[in-house]
């Protein structure tokens, strides 16, 4: 029976013959009734089948792949590939190309491959005993091989996804690697950048002459906005030094400012002045160390020397330094001292951040944040006036360039202005994050409206003037037109631009209160009828810690839910409890919660730890020209191929799956029953709730 | 002692070979799969690529592969005969291999003429082009001759234009474009090899009920293949399932065994829907095979 054919039976064969497809038997009758037409229906149809299967496989040898079997790593080793398989099937393993065994049966069905073993060809039958051992069962082959036919990319199954739920939102995982491979491109292409001269680096940094520039400091300013909780992130640590240096910081009045900066449209809330001069203790030390600002910022000789000397310095390495000196001259109230304590530990903190940068990329920062690192253990942070404060930044060298620039809408110089404490957090903040994350120090805010560049430079030992405007009692302001030298090029200030509305910035502002303390009216007081009495009366009683107010709040709430009639249902026995409990009533969705006796169960958290992993068969992938076998991103599905007798699997093994690969692909039970496959998913679902109110 | 030969020729007819590998069992041959189908009713599933079209799902090819039930019948009726392919993983020999080597050289050597017969006929075919173009090419030639100052006779170029076909040599077509074979059945034949491979389908109670019900039903003429696709262990059909709808689902319950009312109505109206009659087949302890079929119907 076993035939192999002649060389003049292959020849019929060099074209294919018939490339249609046979019929599957036409319309079907309902029973056979022995007529002649039937059985001619029959007859012809089995002619055809025979003839369909007794096809022989006849290629042109020149068109074969040809591979040879390794029965011990169960591979199938070839040499040159043709055609388009290698896309999407096998790997390469010290040079060699390999099959896996699935793949090599696949080819040898296609015709597109012809595998020796022993200088012998194989054929597809043995293959079919050689290669479905071990790891390989004939359903998982058929499986592969069904869904191969029609089209799908179908890989082993490769573990489970490991991306963060953040990035998954983000869409970032679809994205990941072909990011890294940019980044790694991109760090090949900045590293002869890096060996440029610092100088270079740092001019092109700090001189914001530059339009462009100045677009891409925007951007940056983008970013440290939209990143602001990150630095407060940062705060608890400033927090904690600030403990360490037996100084008080609150953080939460930062927070506030941060909400109310990105709702009124990052306005500059650091030129609000909350309390008038008299009323600090410090007035003196406040005054005087305005006038010494005032004498240092005064004298344009010493002004311009400074701008000077930052112009050559950026020929000799201009260097970050965002230290914490460079508040010293900005806060005069009786929270001074706070203030700059604050600030130093924030710029302890920055400073920690920066040095964790260093590695990475920024050789600049590097050598600022060291140069900060060497000083500050010498510097006592423990001066509570400002004077002495000052005094002690002078001795200790530690004076940096402060030019502050806002415009248009104001310029700051040679002003005495106050800060709050909470301002100053959040401009250094900033400065400090900026730094930290972009080593630049220019800010330009988004719509241009307010540009503040900070330059310091730490060896030339220098002054510092950021003055702002006092705009306390006063209905306008001219601000003083700023040194043209501080200006970047092709700017020219209007004279309607320095005026400066203090009246109107009032109105916005405490527009603005009011629209914050509307917001405040909680929605839920409006359901003043489902709340129990207690929950609408204030607390009355009188704690002294918060632990003493939680006691507080207890006992009254108990006394509340006491109130009942027929309490002494469930006092005296413990049988009876009531569902719904009147404090239970917050909401109709807390109350649905209470009457909801078997509660619903995520499926997916119960089990976290499939017991046997290796259930996944295939990772699917829909066609597609794009598809790279090394980065072959998200699979459009999963298989899991079972057998039509083993049992199905139990709700905690498939939600175990589900939990462990925490990504929404699907997975697909294939069931081979002799033959035939059929596809399952096995999906979890949750009830709808109706909640109209509440 | 096991011999390997390699195959040309048509072996004289024996038994049906069905090949166990890894617990099924698979028929590599087309004859034996038209065989099996219509004079024994067993139909299985093809399970492979269909050669010429493999790149699809509604036709498949060889292998054939047969249920648990249809082998077992096979091998009772003594129709078939059960190898294991696991004997023809064979250390081949120097004696194989240059048997093999022949056949391919002999078939290459085939293949020389019938590629130079075919480039022959095409050339044939073709001829009176070839001759046009031949002329054309000639007459060129002849004016730039002409134009150079040359007198040329025409009458004999004339002659000379009749060409005999038979004496142009045709190049042998080079070996890597010959045509060879891609064996789906093992062209390498086995003789005198050990004792057949064990089946032993049925073994439990329920495979043994199975079976029966297989057994009884194909005796009584039908068609069976496999229930997967309506839930139940068969479908009956009344003859091949390529012309005729399936009569019954069959489903094999063991004699004892209480079935819920919510099952029956099931049974009954997946029966219903897909115009089929559920079929409940028992095997009470003398051996005797019950059917009962359900009807859902609605009374008003």
């Amino acid at each position: 029976m076993h035939t192999s054919l002649s060389g003049e039976k292959l020849f019929r064969f060099r074209t294919p013959l018939d490339k249609s497809l046979p019929q599957k038997g036409g319309i079907k009758d309902f029973a056979p009734d022995g007529s002649w037409l039937q059985a001619k229906k029959l007859e012809k149809f089995y002619e055809e089948r025979l003839q369909a299967l007794s096809e022989p496989r006849v290629e042109k040898s020149s068109d074969l792949v040809k591979g040879e079997w390794n029965p011990e790593k169960c591979l199938v080793e070839f040499e040159k590939e043709k055609g388009k398989f290698w896309i999407h099937m096998g790997f390469v393993d010290v040079k060699r190309k390999w099959l896996y065994p699935e793949e090599a049966l696949f080819l040898m069905e296609t015709s597109v491959l012809e595998v020796w073993y022993r200088g012998l060809p194989i054929s597809l039958q043995q293959a079919y005993t050689f290669f479905l051992v071990g790891s390989l069962s004939m359903e998982q082959y058929q499986v592969y091989l069904h869904l191969r036919r029609i089209g799908y990319v179908v890989l082993r199954h490769q573990g489970r996804l490991n991306f963060t739920r953040y990035e998954k939102q983000l869409g970032l995982d679809k994205y990941a690697n072909k990011k890294q491979r940019k980044r790694k491109q991109n760090e090949k292409q900045e590293n002869p950048s890096d060996k440029k001269s610092e100088e270079q680096i740092s001019s092109e940094m700090f001189i914001p002459t530059k339009s462009e520039e100045a677009d891409t400091a925007a951007e940056n300013f983008n970013v440290s906005a939209r990143k602001k909780h990150k630095i407060l992130i940062d705060l608890p640590c400033a927090k904690d030094h600030s403990k360490e240096n037996s100084f008080r910081m609150d953080a939460s009045v930062t927070v506030d400012t941060y909400v109310t900066m990105e709702t009124n449209g990052s306005k500059y809330k650091c030129l609000q002045n909350d309390k008038g001069i008299d009323e600090s203790v410090d007035i003196t030390s406040c005054n005087g160390n305005g006038d010494k600002i005032n004498e240092s910022n005064s004298c344009s000789s010493l002004d311009g020397e400074s701008h000077d000397s930052v112009n050559t310095s950026q020929n000799n390495k201009v260097c970050a330094e965002f230290g914490a000196n460079r508040h010293k001259c900005l806060e005069m109230d009786d929270e001074c001292s706070e203030t700059i304590n604050i600030a130093i530990s924030l710029s302890k903190d920055g400073k920690g951040l920066t040095s964790g940068l260093i590695d990475q990329e920024e050789p600049i920062c590097d050598t600022s944040a060291a140069e900060v690192k060497c000083k500050h253990p010498d510097e006592s942070p423990k001066s509570h006036s400002m004077e002495n404060f000052q005094k002690h930044l002078e001795e200790s060298d530690l004076l940096d360039t402060h030019s502050g620039k806002l415009a248009p809408v104001c310029r700051v110089r040679n002003h005495q202005g106050w800060y709050t404490s909470d301002d100053l957090n959040e401009w250094y903040n900033l400065i400090c994050y900026n730094a930290a994350n972009n080593q630049n120090l220019q800010m330009v805010e988004p719509d241009n409206s307010l540009q503040v560049v900070f330059e310091s430079d730490l060896n030339q030992n220098l002054h510092r003037n950021v003055i702002f405007p006092d705009i306390g009692e006063k209905d306008m302001l001219v601000l003083r037109r700023p040194d043209d030298r501080l200006l970047p090029e092709n700017i020219t200030l209007s004279d309607s631009s320095l005026i400066f509305n203090v009246q109107n910035y009032h109105k916005t502002k405490s527009k603005t209160r009011d629209s914050r303390r509307e917001q405040n009216i909680p929605y839920l007081y409006e359901l003043d009828f489902s709340y129990a009495g207690f929950m609408r009366s204030k607390f009355r009683g009188q704690a002294r810690s918060w632990k003493e107010y939680r006691e507080c709040v207890k006992r009254e709430e108990f006394d509340a839910s006491g109130s009942t009639p027929v309490q002494y249902l469930w006092q005296e026995s413990e049988e009876v409890v009531p569902l719904v409990r009147p404090e239970n009533a917050v909401s109709t969705a807390a109350v649905l919660q209470k009457l909801q006796i078997i509660q619903e169960v995520d499926v997916t958290k119960m089990c976290k730890w499939p017991n046997n992993k290796e259930k996944i068969s295939y990772d699917v992938y829909l066609p597609d020209l794009k598809f790279k076998k090394s980065q072959p991103g998200i699979p459009n599905h999963r298989i899991c191929v079972v057998r039509s007798v083993d049992p199905p699997p139990s709700i905690s093994e498939v939600s175990a799956l589900y939990g462990y690969l925490d990504d929404d692909i699907p997975i697909h039970w294939a069931v081979v029953d002799n033959g035939e496959i059929a596809f399952y998913e096995f999906s979890p679902i949750s009830l709808p709730v109706d909640i109209t109110v509440g | 002692m096991r011999v390997y030969q390699f195959s040309v020729l048509k072996m004289v007819e024996s038994k049906v070979k069905l090949h166990l590998c890894n617990g099924q069992c698979f028929i590599w041959n087309a004859n034996d799969a038209d065989v099996l189908r219509q004079e024994f009713h067993c139909v299985g599933s093809l399970v492979g690529c269909l050669p010429r079209a493999p790149r699809q799902n509604t036709h498949l090819g060889l292998p054939l592969q047969l249920l648990p039930e249809e082998t077992t019948l096979l091998l009772e009726k003594g129709v078939a005969e059960l190898v294991s392919t696991a004997d023809t993983l064979f250390d081949p020999n120097e004696k194989l291999i240059e048997e093999f080597k022949a056949h391919r050289k002999s078939s290459y050597c085939q293949q020389i003429e019938l590629f130079r017969a075919e480039r022959k006929k095409e050339i044939l075919q073709n001829l009176p082009k070839i001759i046009e173009g031949k002329r054309a090419k000639r007459q060129k030639m002849l004016e730039e001759k002409h134009e150079a100052g040359e007198t040329v006779d025409k009458e004999v170029n004339e002659d000379e234009e009749e060409f005999n076909v038979d004496k142009i040599t045709i190049p042998p077509v080079p070996e890597h474009h010959a045509l060879v074979q891609l064996y789906t059945e093992s062209p390498y034949i086995v003789t005198g090899q050990s004792s057949p491979p064990l089946w032993s389908y049925p073994s439990t109670d329920q495979e043994r009920l199975r079976y029966s019900v297989f057994k009884d039903l194909w005796e009584k003429g039908y068609f069976i293949t496999s229930g997967s696709k309506f839930g139940g262990d068969f479908l009956v059909y009344p003859g091949d399932p390529a012309r005729y709808h399936s009569f019954f689902i069959a489903i094999c319950l063991s004699h004892d065994k209480k079935i819920s009312a919510l099952d029956v109505i099931a049974l009954g109206r997946l029966g219903s829907n897909v115009k089929k009659t559920a079929l409940l087949c028992s095997k009470d302890s003398d051996g005797k095979l019950f059917y009962s079929s359900l009807q859902w119907t609605g009374m008003s």
